[in-house]
């Protein structure tokens, strides 16, 4: 009786379990899962090496910016669907210490790593670190006769009036530390004088912190606001741009990792601390990224920035105010 | 008058229930359905609505131990010191106390916008100020980090006090209907050009009009960034003062985008309505003109504003163009999504979802209960063959300005996104590549689409046409409450399912937010009512004497299912199964919410990707979609010819 | 068959069902014989449908009783019942070839496949099917259907057979060479049937019982002829064929003979088989064709039970002639068997009509 129809969904259910074979891992390797705010093509790169490096299978999240990434993090808690995060702001790893979010790991690896850049009950690690910083499109400013900025107050020049493009706070770290770094520069009410005239130049918020650099390298905005190796990897591919260190300077944010609590792979995300904090991972991270907290290993930068005394702290104890408040300010 | 009602109503509802009870089988098994739906549709769709309805505070909880023998003055010595100094800490809106014999606990509730490390900190060195005071009667202090939620409107009355709130839903209302009219009026001209027009553009206008199906519903928004972007290729010729971010971007991307929708249930009235009215129109006298205003668009009304209700409801609720095309103008559907990721705003994501929910609910029950079968009454019986017939060139030209420009622009949206795809960067570095299609992640991302999308695929025809026959062919109580139950699913935007599943299944024992399984589930409830319609449609359409056919003959209900009643509506197994994969390829709005690592979703990739600026990848990836797409839909048609299967 | 073979193989007893406020069968009761065809004969929506169903277990009965073979399956499931239903619209499998739609019910009982498919090729070769029990239902035509639809039906050699309308779908000519075939095999095979059709001429033709339903109530239970000649009542006289009534007075008794008086005419009459007493008010019943009709002119030797009358007009049906006849003020048909050899009768002519001795008399109804 009706052989065809049965032949059809047979081969129909057969196809779909046979996808679900060969795409799932079999059980016997481990997975380490992680969340990160690191780019899509970092991490592209960045996962088979540590996949080598600690012999498990890493899968990590979809591409997710600081906030994102946190807020997930916050609305899963105390069930956490990923073992460890890899890569987020140092900030939300003092929140989420204070919440008992991680599990403590000692590494004797990062022994001989300075004490600033790790915690003292070794709830995170920070394994390098980033600063925003400002992007411009030579051949378009050309173009446009426009200045090229050089501080954080030229940004706020009418001049720039729809040419900038800068990342929302409100989902980026990047957006987030510039926004923070202002505050601490000028203090919190002349930052936001600054910021009420950088607004009214902004064409766009965006979600991700890199994607200004793009927007920019791509000629669609003269000038943005983004962090170095976004910047720097586009200037080397030969993109147009020019990274520029505000002159009254910017902050920094140490890039962290912690692991989460139900962590269901600890060896795994142990060794990726290890790694993380050993020579062959720091040399490996400089080629990406500016610095690295190992000392006497390189980052891809050699300038040494004109860096604030930022304080991460800070950023940690205000950031739900300062984002409700540039909210009601700036929201269209 | 009321009363007899209600009591005739209970009457039914009772002998029904009896009758019911009195078949284990049918019972446990229409039992299992119910509470499946109520799982994985209702209950999460409910938990967003009791979200919106609360407020969650930071709070600090103090706790000090008590050292002394003499616990009389404890509360005093120290309890009330530690009280004190909170009081004036900025941010802090109330404090509880609720010491006992053993210790004193202070807890603190902060602001609603309040940082919680900052509280503890400032309370810290509150509390540390007062050590010296209490030393002696003190040991041990501990601080806690938590939260309270408290039943509240307030997130309520902060909606309609912003601004930026309620401006969204106001978007998402004019979004709706300008996209409904424009592509009422477009599918129109498609669908009537295409019945009516002359030979060489008939074929062309149907494909067209259909094309959009198969593509992800962002990549009209991508295209359109390529045209008409700051950088696009239009700005940059013409030089145009102005580009599409925002309102035109959206409204253009979401014509194209719902095209199809319309143009198909409209053609399909037009073409029920026949020529022999046309024909008896004519015949007294009236013009081309007339006829179509007076006879056709009155006849097809019916059929008209069903699409537009369902455009209605899917403009509402469509995720993907409004995020990369909106340029920060707010809709309810994305700020939604960015509530929840931006802020970790539950709560007021829950109200914006509770006005995604009531167009959409309101516009569905019109459609479903009050639409429904009047179509029927107007034009009866089946679609008929329609003749040539010349055209007025009253109609034919105007329309005409219409078709035409819409269907340049599929063209070219689909002609702009393979040539996005080989080009190193579009106006900038014009040169051909093929590096944007070596993004293992998104190879590998494609792979589990194909997964998820066969998935739900499977299961959603198999729940949706079991369903179908329950609801149709059995008697059971509140008949009209499950079905409305198991369609809720689709009515209801996909942003709010996926926030009612994080919402609904973030903690044990439904803990099921992080597997994959959930993902499928989500879209399987989500596309269920197509294979349910779909199934109720193919029933009708079955002479019921033949099941009972069956158990005349001494079959059971279960082999009556199995060996008759499946057979006969297989087909509409297979175009739910067909759809379900289609949508599921293409998904973005609900999974977005909840994909974890190792499941990122291709849709969701290509998202992710454009909005970095990367649009090549992004290109690159929509192709290989819409060619994995392609190849699965061939490869199905090919083995139901093979099969001798009917599968559309 | 614990029972003897003179018990009934079916009885209802006191059988309701309801739709809400409706009752489309109500209080019936009634009993079949074994081997015998019995059919249920009805206006639309009278109930006969239901009835049947109550009987396969497709409705649930609200009251009463049914026994099938000396055992009550009032509360027996329907697959669970040994009945068997012909569908009006076949309800044949379409995705099922012939064998497959007759054997369906040989393999829910999990019979051996050889034993299947004997059985198979026995029962087409029952309804003369032989060699297409490979096609499927819609390459056949709808008489093959019907005989496939029957076969089905008596594969599982149920104690009763159930036939719901089964030649409705049939053009005039099948409808009459299936009913004799219908009738042959139950008479050949012994077959428990009952039948549903709203066609009386059918209902006459097939049965050998008829139950005349209305409104859900059984109006009347018996053999043709006694239905076709004896209707209790105005509403079985109407329903079964063609019939005039006339509306009278008794006006004299002596012996078994009276006078009834309609309008002007006296008619000597044999007395009913009921107590009737002068002065009592009755309604003659007389069929069309029991009326000898003759020319005006023409001399009768008997001039009792005569009435004149005008023809208003005739139509020629072949077999028959059947006349409109003005009498007075009352309009009477007759039926001219022959006419091809008895002449035709024109428009407005005068005729004579001559009515039976013997006449069904009804009494009055008050309504
Ligand atoms: N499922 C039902 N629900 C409600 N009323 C019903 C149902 N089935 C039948 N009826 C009603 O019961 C009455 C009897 O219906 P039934 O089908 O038995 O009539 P029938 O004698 O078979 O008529 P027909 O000759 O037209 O087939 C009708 O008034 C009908 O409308
Ligand atoms: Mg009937």
């Amino acid at each position: 009786m009706q052989r065809g129809k049965r032949l059809f969904w047979f081969v129909l259910v057969a196809f779909t379990i046979s996808i679900f074979m060969i795409s799932t891992p079999a059980q016997a390797d481990k997975v380490l899962k992680v969340y990160t705010n690191a780019d899509i093509n970092e991490m592209e790169k960045w996962a088979p090496e540590a996949e080598k490096a600690i012999g498990m299978k890493i899968q990590w999240s979809p591409r997710m910016s600081s906030n994102e990434l946190w807020s997930r993090v916050q609305a899963e808690a105390p069930n956490f669907n990923a073992d460890m995060i890899w890569g987020f702001l140092n900030a939300h790893a003092m929140v989420g210490t204070q919440r008992g979010y991680f599990l403590p790991y000692k590494s004797p690896v990062w022994a001989d790593i300075p004490a600033e850049f790790k915690d003292p009950a070794g709830y995170w690690h920070g394994y390098n670190y980033w600063f925003a910083a400002v992007v411009a499109n030579k051949d378009l400013l050309k173009k446009k006769n426009l200045p090229l900025p050089k501080s954080w107050l030229d940004l706020t020049n009418p001049v720039y009036q729809g040419e900038i493009v800068m990342p929302n706070p409100g989902t980026s770290g990047t957006a987030f530390l510039s926004v923070s770094a202002i505050m601490q520069i000028f203090g919190e009410k002349k930052g936001w004088e600054v910021l009420e005239k950088l607004n009214k130049n902004v064409a766009q918020y965006t979600k991700s912190g890199s994607a200004p650099s793009q927007l920019v390298a791509q000629g669609e905005y003269a000038v943005g606001i983004s962090w170095d190796q976004a910047i720097y990897g586009r200037v080397e591919k030969g993109f147009p741009i020019e990274g520029i260190i505000p002159s009254e300077g910017t902050a920094f944010d140490l890039e962290s990792v912690a692991i989460l609590k139900g962590c269901k792979n600890l060896e795994g995300a142990q060794k990726l601390i290890d790694w993380l904090g050993s020579k062959e991972g720091m040399t490996f991270i400089g080629k990406f990224r500016s610095k690295v907290t190992r000392p006497g290993i390189l980052g891809r930068v050699q300038l040494d920035p004109d860096l604030i005394k930022y304080d991460a702290l800070w950023a940690g104890e205000n950031q739900k105010r300062i984002m409700s408040e540039w909210k009601n300010r700036f929201q269209k | 008058m009321s009363l007899s009602l209600q009591n005739s109503f209970l009457h039914e509802l009772a002998s029904d229930t009896r009758h019911f009870l009195r078949r284990p089988g049918l019972a446990a098994l229409t039992s299992v359905a119910v509470i499946l739906i109520l799982l994985f549709i209702v209950f999460p769709v409910g938990s967003v609505l009791l979200k919106s309805f609360t407020v969650t505070y930071p709070t600090v909880t103090v706790r000090c131990q008590s050292k002394v023998s003499n616990r009389a003055d404890f509360k005093e010595l120290v309890t009330g010191p530690i009280l004190g100094a909170i009081r004036s800490i900025e941010g802090v809106e109330e404090t509880r106390e609720l010491t006992d014999e053993e210790s004193s606990v202070v807890v603190v509730r902060f602001r609603r916008d309040w940082d919680d490390l900052r509280g503890l900190n400032d309370i810290k060195r509150a509390v540390q100020k007062l050590q010296g005071t209490f030393a002696l009667s003190v040991e041990n202090i501990k601080y806690e980090l938590g939260q309270e939620t408290i039943k509240s409107l307030a997130t309520y009355g902060r909606f309609f006090s912003k601004s930026y709130y309620y401006r969204a839903l106001k978007n998402s209302i004019v979004l709706a209907i300008v996209t409904t009219t424009i592509v009422v009026f477009v599918a129109f001209c498609f669908a009537y050009l295409g019945l009516h027009g002359p030979g060489f553009i008939k074929a062309p206008l149907r494909v067209l009009g259909l094309l959009p199906l198969i593509a992800p519903p962002f990549i009209f928004a991508l295209s359109l960034i390529l045209i008409g972007g700051r950088m696009g290729i239009l700005t940059r010729l013409l030089h145009l003062p102005f580009n599409l971010y925002g309102w035109p971007g959206v409204i253009t991307a979401q014509m194209i985008t719902f095209l199809p929708l319309g143009y198909l249930l409209i053609e399909n009235v037009l073409r029920s309505i026949g020529s022999h009215l046309d024909e008896a129109a004519s015949d007294m006298g009236a013009s081309g003109v007339d006829i179509l205003f007076k006879v056709t668009i009155p006849l097809s009304a019916p059929g008209i504003l069903k699409a537009a209700l369902l455009v209605f409801i899917m403009s509402i609720a469509d995720f993907g163009n409004p995020m990369l095309i909106g340029g920060g103008v707010s809709f309810l559907a994305t700020d939604a999504y960015f509530l929840w990721i931006s802020e970790n705003n539950l709560e007021m994501a829950a109200v914006f979802c509770v006005f995604l929910v009531l167009p959409s609910l309101i516009m569905f029950v019109i459609h479903q209960y009050i639409l429904k079968g009047r179509e029927y009454t107007t034009i009866g019986g089946k679609p008929q063959q329609v003749e040539e017939r010349r055209i007025s060139p009253k109609i034919f030209y105007p329309m005409m300005a219409v078709a035409i420009p819409v269907a340049l622009m599929i063209i070219t949206c689909f002609g702009m996104i393979l040539i996005g795809a080989f080009t190193k960067i579009l106006m900038i570095d014009n040169s051909f590549t093929l590096e944007h299609f070596q993004s293992t992640n998104g190879l590998r991302s494609l792979l589990t689409s194909l997964k998820f999308a066969f998935g739900a695929a499977l299961i959603a025809p198999i729940f949706g046409v079991t369903l179908s026959y329950i609801l149709v062919r059995k008697r059971i109580p509140l008949k009209r409450v499950v079905e409305f139950m198991a369609l809720l699913g689709f009515a209801v935007p996909g942003t709010v399912m996926g926030i009612g599943y994080i919402l609904f299944f973030n903690s044990p024992p439904l803990k099921l937010t992080g597997t994959f399984i959930i993902l499928i589930i989500n879209e399987a409830a989500r596309n269920l009512s197509v294979s349910l319609e779909a199934g109720v449609a193919k029933l009708h359409q079955i002479d019921i004497a033949i099941e009972e056919a069956a158990i005349d003959m001494g079959a059971s209900s279960f082999r009556t299912f199995t060996r008759v009643v499946l057979p006969l509506i297989s087909s509409a197994l297979a175009a739910g199964f067909v759809y379900t994969f289609m949508v599921g390829m293409i998904a973005v709005s609900a999974v977005i919410f909840l994909i974890t690592p190792g499941n990122n979703l291709a849709s969701l990739y290509i998202l992710a990707v454009a909005e970095e600026g990367f649009l090549g990848m992004a290109c690159a990836i929509s192709v290989m979609l819409i060619a994995v797409v392609m190849i699965c839909l061939g490869g199905l048609k090919l083995l139901a010819h093979y099969t001798k299967t009917t599968i559309f | 068959m614990a029972n003897g073979n003179d018990s009934p193989v079916l009885e209802l007893r006191n059988v309701t069902k309801r739709f809400g406020n409706l009752v489309a069968v109500n209080n019936i009761s009634f009993s079949l014989e074994r081997g015998k065809l019995v059919t249920f004969v009805g206006p639309s929506g009278c109930g006969k449908t239901t009835l049947l169903r109550t009987v396969s277990g497709f409705a649930e009965l609200d009251e009463g009783q049914i026994i099938l073979d000396g055992e009550d399956i009032t509360n027996m499931p329907p697959n669970g019942r040994d009945t068997a239903m012909v569908f009006q619209a076949y309800a044949l499998f379409p995705h099922m070839t012939v064998a497959h739609n007759i054997g369906f019910g040989l393999r829910v009982r999990k019979k051996s496949k050889p034993e299947i498919d004997a059985e198979v090729e026995r029962l087409l070769a029952l309804v003369q099917m032989d060699g297409l029990g490979d096609r499927k239902p819609h390459e056949l035509s709808g008489g093959q259907q019907q005989r496939v639809a029957l076969a089905r039906a008596l594969s599982l050699h149920p104690k009763i057979l159930l036939l719901d309308e089964p030649l409705s779908n049939l053009d005039a000519n099948l409808r009459v060479s299936m009913r004799e075939e219908v009738r042959k095999l139950q008479r050949r095979l012994g077959l428990s049937v009952i039948f549903v059709t709203h066609d009386q001429e059918e209902a006459m033709s097939i049965s050998d019982l008829l139950v005349v339903m209305d409104h859900g109530v059984v109006k009347q239970i018996g053999s043709p002829t006694e239905i076709y000649e004896h209707p209790i009542d105005e509403f079985v006289a109407n329903f079964i064929g063609h019939i005039n009534f006339f509306p009278g007075e008794v006006i004299d008794l002596s012996g078994d003979e009276m006078t009834f008086k309609i309008s002007q005419t006296n008619l000597k009459v044999e007395v009913p088989p009921f107590p009737v007493s002068v002065g009592d008010r009755l309604k003659a019943v007389v069929r069309p064709e029991s009326i000898d009709i003759v020319s005006a002119e023409k001399e009768l030797s008997d001039r009792e039970n005569v009435l004149e009358g005008r023809v208003e007009f005739g139509m020629y049906i072949g077999s028959i002639m059947r006349l409109t006849i003005a009498v007075g003020d009352q309009t009477v048909y007759v039926d001219e068997a022959d006419p091809q050899h008895k002449g035709i009768f024109e428009d407005g002519q005068k005729v004579k009509l001559v009515l039976k001795k013997r006449i069904h008399m009804l009494r009055e109804t008050s309504d």
